[in-house]
């Protein structure tokens, strides 16, 4: 699985922001902010990847139980997919 | 020729309401820039303002081109009314219909001195000594506007509330609002310059969310916070 092409992901103080350009500007007229673990699984998913490899990255990059990252995982994805965030 | 924001350029094929209202801002020395013009295939193309005369889609058309030459040259347009008092240019902006003009017009009634500097789309440029407002000859239903412009002072962000509040907007959120109340549907590179200069704008002038119920008290509170900053911390 893949974010969709044309998303602009920037940092702005603490929280990162992103915002539709070109193509996808004309079917999506929302921006979204992102916290840290989201903009992490974002960058991560603007390359082709899979559920295990987003659960091994969470898991080396915080302190967190797979538990937790799971469900934190799964949480994302299901918004993504709401919002036709994916490829 | 035309000069808005101190950006010459030549117009071409863009209808009657554009040469009516770009008429102050003609200028007959300097070399343009660039050249501003409108196919009919774009005017076919036009989304969203269906309802608009080609003349009016030409307008607007012309409005979004130089807007976009704006943001290559560090610049970008708010969708917003910009009142000017002591000699500093205060924006108000938010979606259609939320009392944008209807605030301004307050700040008229409260400083005699008071003018609307553009009513609904003027340029912003960052420049060495800070953030300046142009008036535009894209300003809104009833051509509200001076070809002059003004260092910004603040801006706010209007919403509708029970009762007047204002407080400084967290700098992600202002990013946001910022972007979605400017020209839409540009390529990425246009957008990485938009967020550049909406970055560094942030970083300039003190951006607010007002919260006002339609009446002068609502420009009594907010320029008694937004002329002395008061209140202001990032």
């Amino acid at each position: 699985m893949k974010i969709r092409e044309g998303f602009v992901l920037r940092k702005v103080a603490d929280a990162t922001i992103v915002v539709p350009a070109g193509e996808a500007s004309v079917d999506f007229n929302g921006m979204i902010t992102l916290n840290e673990t989201a903009a992490f699984l974002w960058k991560l998913l603007e390359k082709e990847t899979d559920k295990e490899e987003l659960l091994s990255a969470m898991l080396s990059e915080y302190d967190v139980d797979e538990e937790r990252a799971k469900a934190g995982i799964e949480r994302f994805l299901a918004k993504l997919e709401k919002e036709g965030l994916l490829a | 020729m035309y000069r808005v924001a101190d950006i010459v350029f030549d117009a071409v094929d863009c209808g009657e309401m554009f040469r009516s209202r770009a008429e102050k801002y003609r200028v007959f020395e300097g070399e343009p820039e660039f050249v501003i013009s409108v196919s009919e295939e774009e005017i076919r193309h036009a989304d969203g303002r269906s309802k608009l005369p080609d003349d009016g889609r030409r307008y607007m058309l012309s409005g979004f081109k130089f807007y976009f030459e704006l943001i290559k040259r560090g610049g970008m347009m708010l969708h917003s009314s910009a009142v000017v008092t002591g000699g500093k240019a205060y924006l108000f902006s938010g979606p259609c219909g939320i009392g944008k003009s209807t605030h301004t017009s307050h700040w008229l009634e409260l400083f005699p001195d008071a003018f609307i500097l553009n009513d609904d789309k003027p340029a912003i440029r960052l420049l060495e000594d800070g953030a300046r407002a142009y008036g535009t000859p894209w300003s809104g239903k009833h051509d509200v506007s001076r070809n002059g412009s003004a260092p910004i002072g603040a801006i706010a962000f209007i919403e509708r509330a029970e009762e007047n509040r204002i407080e400084p907007m967290p700098a992600a959120e202002a990013a946001i609002k910022l972007i979605s109340q400017t020209v839409r549907h540009i390529s990425r590179p246009r957008m990485d310059e938009l967020l550049d200069t909406a970055e560094k704008l942030m970083e300039t002038v003190p951006i607010y969310r007002l919260g006002c119920i339609n009446d002068i008290s609502a420009a009594r509170l907010s320029s008694g916070v937004m002329i002395n900053n008061k209140r202001y911390h990032q």
